[in-house]
C-alpha cells in the first residue's frame, strides 16, 4: 500500500491538471462564430478575416480560409491600423 | 512480445508526423538520392546502436548507458547528455505532435470537435493505458506502430502499383545541388529516437538488437514512401510544405487518402508520444535510483512512477498554456534533438573512452574495425551536430542550445555535490 500513494497522488493530480486545463481551452471568455455565419459575412464583403496561427498551430492545418490574410499574433501593434475601421475583424487563430 | 516491444518502442519517435514531414522535404530537396541519403544515415545510426550493444554487455539494465557514460567522463556528463535531449523532447515534441494530431482529428474526421480539447483527450487516454499496466501500455504501443508502418508501407504499394489515381504527369527537373547538405542533414535527423528502446524491457541486450531492427525496418519505410511521393508531388512542393504526407496521399487517393493518412498520423502522434513518455520517464527512475537524478522521481509502480506524470502535467502544461502556437516551441524541439546527435557522440566517445580504458578480455573488443567504426560513428554524429548549427539561416537554434547547457550544467552539477554529500550517488 505503501508504494501506491505517489501512484495514487501523481495519477490524480496529472488528470486533474489534463482536465482542467482542457475545460479552461473550451471555455475561454470570447465571441464565436459557425463557419456558415463566417461564410455569409464574408460573401457579402463585411469582415476581414486575418489568420493568427502560428509554430505548430500553421504548420499542421491543411486549410487556409478563403480572403484570409495572415498576420504575426505577437506583432498586432504594427498591423492593427492596416485595416478599415468600420469592419469587423474575425481572428483565426486554431 | 518483449522483442516486439522494443522494437516499437524505438520506431516511435521515427514514425511520428514530425518525421514524415522532415521526410517529405528531404525527399523533395534530394529527388531520388534520398533514398541514398536514407541509407547512408541509416548506416550511422547502425553504427550507434552496436555501441549501446557493448554499453549494455559491459551495464546491464536500464541504467547501463548512463553508468556507461559516467564511468568515461564523470556523472555531470552523464545526466547532461542524456536530460537535455530527451526529456527537452518529450515535454516539447509531445505537445508539438499532440497539437498535431488534434488538427489532423478535427479537419479530417470531425471538424466541430476542438482540435486542443482532442490533444488532452489523446494525452489523458495515453495517461490512462500507462495507468492500467505495463501490457496495455505494450498493446497500445504495438497497435499504434502496427499501424503507422503498415499504413505507410500499404500506401506506398497503392502508389507504386497505381491502384487509386494514376500519378500525374510531372515535369522532371534537376536536383539543385545546393539543397543536398540540408537533405542529407534531414536524412540522419530521421532516425533520432531510436534509442529509447534501451528502456523498453528487462534484457537490454536484446534492445540493442530491436535498435538495429527498428533502424532497417524504419529506412525501408522512408525509403518506399521517399519513391512514391516522388511518382506524386513535384519535389518543389514536398520541399517546403509543413504536410506533404497528407498532399501525397491526396493525390494518390482523394478522400480516402487524407482519412487514411489522418489514421497514420493519430497512431505515428499516439506512438512517438507513448514511447517518449513511457521510456524517458524509465531512464529518470533508473538515473533516480542510482542518485543522479531526486529519488522522489523512482516513486510509484510499474510505469506510473513520479516521473512519468511529471512529464505527462508538462506536457498538458505546455498546451493549456498555449505553447503549440509559439514558433519557440519548434526551435526547442530542434535544440533536444541537437542534443540528441551530441548525446549520441557522447556514446560514441565513451565507447571509445572505455575501449583504451580496458584491457583484452574485458568483455568488450579492442580491435582495429571497432575504432574505425566508432570514431566514424563519432565523426557523423558530431558533423551532423555542427551542420544542424550552420544550415539554420538565423543561428535561432543557438540561444536554446545554450540556454538548456547552461541550465543543465548548473542543476546537475548542483544536484550530483548535492547527492554525493547526502550517499545517495552509487558507485560507478
Amino acid at each position: 500500500m505503501k508504494g501506491k500513494a505517489p501512484t495514487f497522488v501523481g495519477m490524480a493530480l496529472s488528470m486533474v491538471l489534463v482536465f482542467a486545463l482542457f475545460t479552461s481551452a473550451l471555455s475561454a471568455d470570447v465571441a464565436r462564430m459557425t463557419k456558415d455565419e463566417l461564410k455569409a459575412l464574408i460573401e457579402k464583403g463585411q469582415v476581414t478575416v486575418v489568420d493568427v496561427r502560428s509554430g505548430r498551430d500553421w504548420k499542421s492545418s491543411e486549410y487556409i480560409i478563403h480572403t484570409a490574410v495572415r498576420e504575426d499574433p505577437s506583432q498586432v501593434a504594427s498591423w492593427a491600423n492596416k485595416y478599415a475601421k468600420d469592419k469587423a475583424l474575425v481572428l483565426y487563430c486554431a | 512480445m518483449t522483442r516486439l516491444f522494443s522494437i516499437s518502442v524505438a520506431m516511435g519517435l521515427l514514425l511520428s508526423p514530425e518525421a514524415l514531414t522532415v521526410a517529405g522535404n528531404a525527399t523533395g530537396r534530394a529527388g531520388h538520392g534520398f533514398v541514398g541519403f536514407v541509407l547512408l544515415a541509416g548506416l550511422a545510426h547502425l553504427l550507434v546502436s552496436r555501441t549501446y550493444e557493448r554499453a549494455f554487455t559491459l551495464y546491464p539494465g536500464p541504467s547501463g548507458e548512463a553508468r556507461f557514460i559516467r564511468k568515461a567522463f564523470g556523472a555531470i556528463a552523464a545526466v547532461v547528455s542524456a536530460v537535455c535531449a530527451r526529456v527537452t523532447m518529450a515535454v516539447c515534441a509531445s505537445t508539438a505532435l499532440l497539437a498535431t494530431a488534434g488538427y489532423v482529428f478535427n479537419e479530417v474526421f470531425l471538424y466541430w470537435f476542438p482540435n486542443l480539447g482532442f490533444s488532452f483527450c489523446l494525452l489523458g487516454f495515453l495517461l490512462l493505458l500507462n495507468l492500467l499496466g505495463k501490457n496495455a501500455a505494450a498493446i497500445g504501443q504495438l497497435f499504434f506502430v502496427g499501424l503507422a508502418a503498415g499504413g505507410l508501407l500499404l500506401l506506398s504499394l497503392v502508389g507504386f502499383l497505381e491502384w487509386g489515381n494514376p500519378p500525374p504527369a510531372i515535369p522532371q527537373a534537376p536536383t539543385p545541388l545546393a539543397h543536398m547538405p540540408e537533405a542529407g542533414l534531414a536524412c540522419l535527423l530521421l532516425f533520432v529516437g531510436f534509442d529509447l528502446a534501451g528502456f523498453s524491457g528487462k534484457t537490454e541486450h536484446h534492445s540493442a538488437r530491436a535498435m538495429m531492427a527498428a533502424i532497417l525496418l524504419a529506412g525501408l519505410v522512408f525509403c518506399c514512401w521517399g519513391s512514391v511521393s516522388l511518382r506524386f508531388v513535384p519535389a518543389g512542393k514536398l520541399a517546403h510544405t509543413s504536410i506533404p504526407y497528407v498532399k501525397v496521399a491526396r493525390t494518390m487517393l482523394g478522400q480516402w487518402g487524407r482519412i487514411w493518412m489522418g489514421l497514420i498520423i493519430l497512431s505515428g502522434a499516439s506512438a512517438a508520444v507513448n514511447a517518449l513518455l513511457m521510456a524517458v520517464s524509465r531512464m529518470m527512475t533508473a538515473m533516480a535510483a542510482d542518485g543522479l537524478l531526486p529519488p522522489f522521481l523512482a516513486k510509484g509502480r510499474g510505469h506510473a512512477t513520479i516521473a512519468f506524470f511529471m512529464l505527462a502535467a508538462a506536457v498538458a502544461a505546455m498546451m493549456g498554456l498555449g505553447m503549440a502556437g509559439e514558433p519557440i516551441l519548434e526551435t526547442y524541439m530542434k535544440a533536444g534533438t541537437w542534443f540528441w546527435l551530441l548525446h549520441y557522440a557522447v556514446i560514441q566517445g565513451a565507447l571509445l573512452a572505455t575501449m583504451a580504458r580496458l584491457g583484452p578480455g574485458a568483455g568488450i573488443q579492442k580491435e582495429a574495425g571497432d575504432w574505425v567504426l566508432s570514431i566514424s560513428g563519432l565523426a557523423a554524429m558530431v558533423s551532423a551536430a555542427i551542420a544542424m548549427i550552420l544550415l539554420e539561416k538565423d543561428w535561432s537554434l543557438l540561444g536554446p542550445v545554450i540556454v538548456l547547457l547552461a541550465m543543465g550544467l548548473f542543476l546537475a552539477a548542483f544536484w550530483i555535490f548535492f547527492s554525493s554529500k547526502k550517499g545517495w550517488l552509487t558507485q560507478s
